[in-house]
């Protein structure tokens, strides 16, 4: 347990010049560190190589999500509520390349019809969309995340600009984004409510500390 | 063709086409039914698998938690809900053939990821590797059963879209029938309605147009219809004929009731020419219609005789009460008496009933006989003159009996006077000879002579005689007067047998000396009549009885009582009446007597007598035997 960097808000006391060295050895010395709080049922390591092709290791942060942060998404998003599972620990993965900071990976899981959907977001440094990929969904409709201009429809959007695509009902996507995804509107409504509960959790949760340390 | 014909095809075609129709819609309406099921159990099965399909994303998130949190206790949850899963599939593939394959893929697929699912309870080390193989392959099954489940989803809606449009579609071909066949029929009815109209109602319509028209015209119109239903040509051609029967028939009263107008006005001039007094009164004796001769009758206007009662007119025809007199209405020859206030009273009338539109009204003839009672008043005073005269004469030829009947009496006391005058002067010398005191002897002496005891016996005896003889005179001469005398107006009662007694008295010397007089008086009643006539009557009949009698012959009178009048037989053996003279025997003035011997009236006297008193003579005679009179009277006389 000694290899993994071990974070917690509360806890989390490091010199101002060693902000920058334990990160990095974490990352240099446990490439395949898990962290504690897993916020996928499967490791999301293979797939930030993929959003980060680039990167050449990754840190992990680990933040509580806890009733507060709950209750500031619920003012934030209307309508859209962490479910009792969401709660708990969750990691932030930061890609870096060498010693630069490439972006954040953030997986979220997000209910759907045919269960859990978990999707894995890449987020850039100005908390936008970089890139995302399912992890794990078993619905059929899947192979949307191939279609690139629903990716197009995320990628460099930031929270605000994401919301646009929000119906009236707060849940659902708007035709702005359903027409991009014909046949599959249930996953493109997951895809979004995930989106923006991951830049908005991002920026509620990690944002301070990575503007901080990072 | 007839209209029965008509109505047979049109209630078979009707029959027939409502059956095909009822039979086409009940054959739709099944199929829809059979839709309608379908559609039903589609639906189930869709709902269903829904059902399922909810289960089955329950089943994920559960094992998702499995997962995520690494629950093992979940693993028994989760093979209950597989259980269940595999259940309802069960149940689904009993309903549907056709996705069977599937769903039994489906069945093995998610055995498979429970058997994944089972092999983690048992891991000790929730880390290991396999945890992310297990969850690796429960992902691929799950992903490709859920790839199943949307297929099989798509299908059951589009199955049960399927059905449900087939559903709808048998519906709408149901409604498009219904109102196809529904306008059809309709239109049937609107052709049919306008193929009776023009070929029945039309020409029937013709006819009642015609027939107005008919009405408003004398022209010669045409009923007869070449087109429509037999019946309406047949009725067509009857009207026809009606028609010009009816015209005839129009024609012939039209005539007739100029005949009758003229004849009315000549029935109207006849009525008001004759002298007779007409009047028609209603059933309640109200007068109707009169003739002109009742105004002179009645000495009234028009306007004051009609809608009057009759009775008001002619006291006779109304009742007590005031009411009018049907039965007296219809008698004949009834004479009666007008209104007091009417100066000439007197009238006969005839009634009789006639019926005018079915109502009893009566006809009353009104005679003025004022003139004929006049008359008739006349000539019973003649016929009294007249019956008084024969009376006398009768009077006249019994009169010499009479006076010798009275002269015998008065004979015989005028010789006992001079009897009784002798006596008294003997009996007055007597009492000289007594007053004066004479010698005993020379009164006894003279009393012998005289032989006084003799006197003195016989004077009593001719004073009966005498009074005798007074008497009979009395009673002739008191008989003659009492026949001589008129009789009173109104009848009285009369002992019959006394009055035939008296009647005898009276022919008694006319009888005696040649006939031979046999009574037998036998009646012993009473009638009510005139005495002094039936006393005329008797002795008209004993006189000629004796003046058939030659020089001897009888005489029987009898007087009987026979049911309820009295028979009076006067018959006598004289020589009879021919045959001849019969006939003639009570005709006014006809006599087989020398002239001045009798009037010819005697007989005709006696019937006259006799139909005063409601009675009648019958007379039978043998020429050379003799005749009887048999007067018949009856005892009550109204």
């Amino acid at each position: 347990m000694a290899l993994k960097a071990v974070y917690s808000e509360h806890k989390y006391v490091i010199g101002f010049n060693m902000k920058f060295i334990f990160p990095l050895l974490v990352v240099l010395y446990l490439p395949n560190t898990y962290a504690d709080a897993f916020c996928a049922l499967r490791d999301p390591v293979a797939q930030i190589k993929i959003l980060y092709p680039t990167k050449t290791n990754q840190l992990s942060i680990v933040k509580q999500i806890d009733e507060g942060v709950r209750q500031q998404v619920k003012t934030a998003l209307p309508n859209n509520d962490l479910h009792f599972g969401e709660l708990g620990k969750h990691t932030l993965y930061i890609a870096l390349q060498g010693q630069e900071k490439l972006g954040y990976i953030h997986v979220r899981s997000e209910q759907s019809k045919w269960g859990i959907v978990e999707i894995i977001w890449a987020i850039d440094k100005d908390y936008r969309i970089k890139d995302f990929a399912f992890q794990r969904c078993r619905s059929p409709k899947k192979k949307l995340i191939d279609n690139q201009l629903f990716k197009n429809m995320f990628i460099g959007k930031n929270l605000v600009e994401l919301k646009t695509y929000l119906a009236n009902d707060g849940v659902t996507a708007n035709q702005t984004l359903l027409k991009i995804a014909p046949g599959a509107p249930e996953l493109a409504n997951v895809v979004l409510r995930c989106a923006l509960k991951t830049l908005l959790l991002t920026q509620l949760v990690w944002k301070e500390e990575l503007d901080k340390n990072f | 063709m007839k209209i029965s014909y008509y109505n047979q095809i049109i209630a078979v075609s009707t029959l027939f086409i409502g059956s095909c129709i009822f039979g086409f819609i009940w054959t739709k309406y099944q199929n829809v039914e059979f839709q309608s099921r379908i559609h039903y159990q589609s639906s189930i099965h869709s709902k269903s698998f829904q059902h399922f399909s909810s289960m089955y994303q329950i089943w994920l998130t559960t094992q998702d938690l499995f997962f995520s949190g690494k629950q093992a206790y979940l693993a028994g949850g989760i093979n209950k809900q597989t259980n269940i899963l595999l259940n309802e599939l069960n149940e689904l593939m009993r309903g549907s053939k056709e996705q069977t394959d599937e769903l039994k893929q489906l069945m093995t697929l998610i055995k498979q990821n429970d058997k994944t699912i089972s092999s983690l309870v048992t891991l000790e080390n929730q880390p290991d590797q396999k945890w992310h193989i297990a969850i690796e392959k429960s992902d691929s099954i799950t992903s490709s059963t859920i790839i199943m489940i949307e297929k099989l989803e798509q299908d059951y809606i589009q199955q049960e879209l399927q059905f449900s449009n087939k559903h709808k579609i048998a519906i709408n071909k149901l409604k498009a029938w219904v109102s196809g066949l529904i306008g059809i029929y309709l239109l049937m009815i609107i052709f049919g309605t306008r193929w009776i109209s023009k070929n029945i109602v039309k020409p029937l319509e013709n006819i009642t147009h015609i027939a107005n028209k008919q009405l408003d015209t004398e022209e010669d119109i045409e009923f007869v219809q070449h087109h429509g239903p037999q019946e309406v040509i047949e009725l067509s051609e009857t009207i026809q004929n009606l028609t010009q029967h009816i015209k005839l028939e129009i024609t012939k009263a039209e005539l007739q009731r100029k005949n009758a107008d003229e004849a009315n006005k000549r029935i109207s001039s006849i009525m008001n020419s004759v002298p007779t007094s007409i009047i028609l009164v209603n059933d309640h004796g109200v007068i109707k219609e009169i003739n002109k001769a009742v105004n002179k009758l009645f000495e009234a206007d028009e306007n004051e005789i009609l809608n009057k009662k009759i009775g008001v007119f002619l006291p006779i025809l109304a009742m007590v009460n005031g009411q009018f007199d049907k039965n007296s209405a219809t008698k004949t020859m009834q004479e009666g008496i007008l209104a007091s206030s009417i100066k000439k009273p007197y009238i006969e009338y005839s009634g009789c009933l006639v019926s005018i539109f079915g109502e009893n009204h009566y006809l009353i003839a009104i005679s003025d006989i004022n003139g004929r009672k006049h008359d008739q008043l006349a000539l019973s005073q003649l016929n009294q003159q007249l019956l008084h005269a024969e009376k006398m004469a009768s009077i006249g030829q019994l009169a010499a009996g009479i006076a010798h009947e009275i002269n015998n009496p008065v004979g015989y006391i005028q010789s006992n006077i001079e009897i009784l005058t002798e006596y008294y002067e003997i009996i007055m010398a007597f009492k000289s000879l007594v007053i004066e005191n004479s010698p005993s002897n020379e009164i006894k002496k003279f009393y012998q002579e005289q032989d006084l005891d003799y006197i003195f016996n016989d004077i009593e005896a001719v004073i009966k005689s005498c009074q005798e003889g007074t008497g009979r005179v009395s009673k002739i001469i008191k008989d003659l007067g009492s026949y001589a005398h008129q009789d009173n107006e109104k009848m009285e009662p009369v002992k019959i047998d006394e009055l035939i007694n008296k009647s005898l008295v009276l022919v008694a010397n006319e009888l005696k000396y040649k006939v031979e007089l046999i009574t037998q008086l036998e009646a012993s009643s009473v009638i009510f009549g005139y005495p002094q006539k039936l006393q005329q009557v008797f002795i008209n009949l004993l006189v000629n009885a004796s003046h058939a009698i030659e020089s001897s012959g009888k005489v029987w009178i009898t007087s009987k009582l026979v049911d309820s009048e009295v028979n009076i037989s006067i018959k006598d053996n004289g020589h009879g009446i021919s045959s001849e003279n019969m006939k003639k025997l009570f005709d006014p003035f006809f006599t087989t007597k020398p002239v001045g011997k009798g009037t010819g009236l005697g007989l005709h006297i006696v019937s006259s007598i006799l139909e005063e008193h409601n009675g009648h003579i019958t007379v039978s005679s043998t020429l050379g035997q003799g005749t009887e009179f048999i007067l018949h009277l009856p005892l009550t006389n109204h």
